[in-house]
């Protein structure tokens, strides 16, 4: 009888914690993603990640304002176990190009990382302070048989450079970039058959850096 | 001219630094990709392919290194084989560190078969080359798929493993209408591929199908040599022959009482092929580039009614040479695009009696020479929602709209003809474990122009 209660009163709530928040940084003007737990123990996850080779995730995220598509920009995130070394390289491809190298030692400090990280998807520099906004978020699964690590890294190559001379130079629209990850982003990754697809409807926050 | 010189000179130069540039970020970013020296392969989940089939199609060796990408090449050769319908990778650590084992997890096609293609097909215009019978030649049949109006096909059977690196299968096979007003419509077939000849990864496949009254007969042998990684070698010789009484047809008198009416084709190709599809049937990426030369004979009773007084038989031969190429791209999980085309040159011969004009012509021989030029865009959407790691049930609808423009010379005495082709399909096909099932509408239209 309990656990009846508990599955009908206190479940949904459970789920409702369970949401990723995406948040504006106040300091940086960049939208993350965060609490994307729930992911990495699907089966279809669980069933890859230990394969010794390289499975993402692709973040995609699209600012919503009074029904209309204010923004989007996405993230991918690959992952591979090392058999030899026994850790997880985690790279994290922000929506501007940017890379950040990981190494986990195990899957409960991946799952824990998971949990915690942010995940840059676009410049939402504006966006925060022009009133209420929802954010589509959808996040999927991409396993190695599917997915182009080559064709990703070589994105991420001349996206990184394309960014570099963005930021170099003071007159270029800050948009520009991010779209042209966004657009190869498109082109690598999220073309591909996932096997495990997630999508939330969230409110944009306002928050501070970190 | 001299600015016209410098304007090339400095649009060679940009184009050489962007390769230069591409070359070295390319460079870059191999060199950031990780390799997996493969001490030994294990395939699991291979009943009616044997392991060493599966390992002969990856085109890996242990004792190599290999990329992601290089992997993910082979794991679409081993999805071009006819038995599997889905394959997966994982490692698993070696003896020595720094060395895996590759595991090759396959999931295959059931042992019984079946497959069915029912089509809807109409078509208008063309007539000239037809009246010549060199349609046939040209690979130009007014009628898609071999019917004017529709045509069924069912087909079903069982794959047998036979040693260890073959497959044997037989099949029975009804089709409507036949092509012949008095054949049975019902064929039996056996067929053999060996994988792995001489242990090259090369293959070659036989396959004998005969009507139940004995009246049609297909022969075909295929051989394939891998070259390197895509790369392919191809030998396909494909054979049909027909007799048929002439007293079967309904007013005997207008032919030779007795006399047999025979068609025989025989078609030969020689291809080099670049294969990098995801799929051999719902291909969403990759290329497939093909250069062949084709020889093609002919030995067939006019193409006119039965009742034409003059059951002479034309025979024909023609060498042809084509360069075609197809592309697909994916433009999200559930859809996808393709587009690509060809270009043939023809050069052949063939004896026969023509009726052209409103009579007969008796040539002894006739000599021609043709040229087409083809284009296809193509569109293919998936019905169920692409989840779930294996692909067992696979519902696509295809749309494919091609264009053709052909011109042949002939000899003196007889016109140049230029003819323009469109073609649109479109349809459901269904793919399981279990077999394929195809279901089209398909319309034609060929216009032709006498010059």
């Amino acid at each position: 009888m309990k656990a009846a209660v508990f599955a009908v009163v206190l479940m949904p709530l459970v789920v409702q914690a369970a949401e990723p928040r995406v948040v504006v940084d106040s300091a940086t003007g960049v939208v993350m993603v965060r609490h994307l737990a729930g992911m990495l123990d699907a089966p279809e996850v669980t069933r890859n990640l230990d394969s010794g080779l390289t499975n993402g995730f692709v973040i995609q995220a699209s600012v919503h304002r009074e029904r209309e598509a204010a923004a989007r920009g996405a993230a991918r995130v690959d992952i591979r176990w090392e058999l030899w070394d026994e850790v997880y390289l985690v790279d994290v491809v922000a929506f501007d190009g940017h890379v950040t190298h990981l190494k986990l030692a195990s899957k409960d400090d991946l799952a824990s990382w998971w949990s915690s990280a942010a995940f840059p998807v676009l410049s939402g520099r504006g966006l925060a302070a022009e009133g209420s906004a929802v954010v589509k978020l959808v996040v999927t699964f991409v396993p190695f048989s599917q997915s182009e690590v080559e064709a990703a890294r070589r994105w991420v190559t001349q996206s990184g450079e394309e960014t570099g001379s963005a930021r170099n130079g003071p007159n270029q629209p800050e948009g520009r970039s991010s779209s042209a990850v966004v657009n190869l982003v498109v082109a690598t990754s999220i073309v591909r058959r996932a096997i495990l697809r997630r999508e939330w409807t969230v409110k944009l926050e306002t928050g501070g850096g970190g | 001219m001299i600015r016209f010189m410098k304007n090339m000179l400095m649009r060679s130069l940009g184009l050489i630094w962007v390769l230069v540039v591409g070359l070295a970020a390319a460079g870059a970013a191999a060199a950031d990709t990780p390799t997996f020296r493969i001490e030994s392969i294990r395939v699991e989940g291979a009943s009616l392919a044997s392991a060493r089939v599966v390992r002969a199609e990856s085109l890996l060796a242990p004792g190599h290194s290999y990329s992601e990408d290089g992997l993910r090449l082979a794991m679409r050769r081993i999805r071009r084989l006819p038995v599997v319908i889905d394959v997966d990778f994982r490692l698993e650590r070696g003896s020595e560190r720094g060395t895996y084992v590759l595991v090759i997890r396959v999931v295959e096609t059931a042992r019984f078969f079946y497959g069915v293609d029912l089509l809807a097909a109409a078509s208008h215009g063309g007539w000239v080359l037809s009246s010549l019978d060199l349609d046939d030649l040209l690979d130009e049949s007014s009628c898609p798929e071999g019917s004017c109006d529709s045509l069924k096909v069912l087909s079903t059977g069982v794959r047998q493993p036979v040693g260890a690196a073959g497959i044997g299968w037989a099949a029975i096979q009804a089709r409507y209408p036949t092509g012949s007003l008095s054949d049975n419509p019902t064929a039996f077939e056996l067929g053999y591929t060996q994988y792995d000849l001489f242990g090259t990864g090369a293959f070659s496949s036989a396959r004998l199908a005969m009507s139940s009254n004995g009246q049609r007969k297909w022969y075909t042998f295929e051989a394939g040599i891998p070259i390197r990684g895509n790369h392919s070698l191809r030998l396909l010789v494909d054979g049909y022959q027909q007799n048929e009484d002439a007293v079967a047809y309904l007013v005997p008198d207008l032919n030779e009482l007795g006399d047999t009416r025979r068609t025989r084709r025989l078609d030969a190709t020689l291809e080099w092929r670049i294969d990098s599809r995801d799929d051999p049937l719902f291909p969403s990426d990759g290329h497939l580039l093909t250069a062949a030369v084709h020889f093609r004979d002919r030995d067939l009773p006019r193409s006119g009614s039965p009742f034409d007084p003059g059951s002479v038989n034309t025979s024909g031969r023609v060498m042809s040479f084509e360069l075609a190429g197809t592309w697909y791209h994916p433009f999200d999980p559930r859809q996808s695009i393709w587009w690509g085309g060809g270009v043939s040159l023809y050069r052949g011969d063939q004896t026969g009696r023509y009726f052209y004009e409103g009579r007969y012509i008796d040539p002894t021989e006739l000599h021609f020479d043709a040229a087409t030029v083809r284009a296809e865009v193509g569109y293919q959407r998936s019905i169920w929602r692409p989840t779930g790691s294996t692909r067992l049930n696979d519902l696509r609808w295809q749309t494919t709209l091609s264009g053709l423009f052909g011109q042949s010379w002939l000899d003196e005495g007889f016109p140049d003809i230029q003819w323009r082709r469109l073609d649109l399909s479109t349809g459901l096909v269904l793919r399981n474990r279990w077999g394929v099932a195809r279901f089209a509408l398909i319309y034609r239209s060929r216009t032709e122009t006498v010059r």
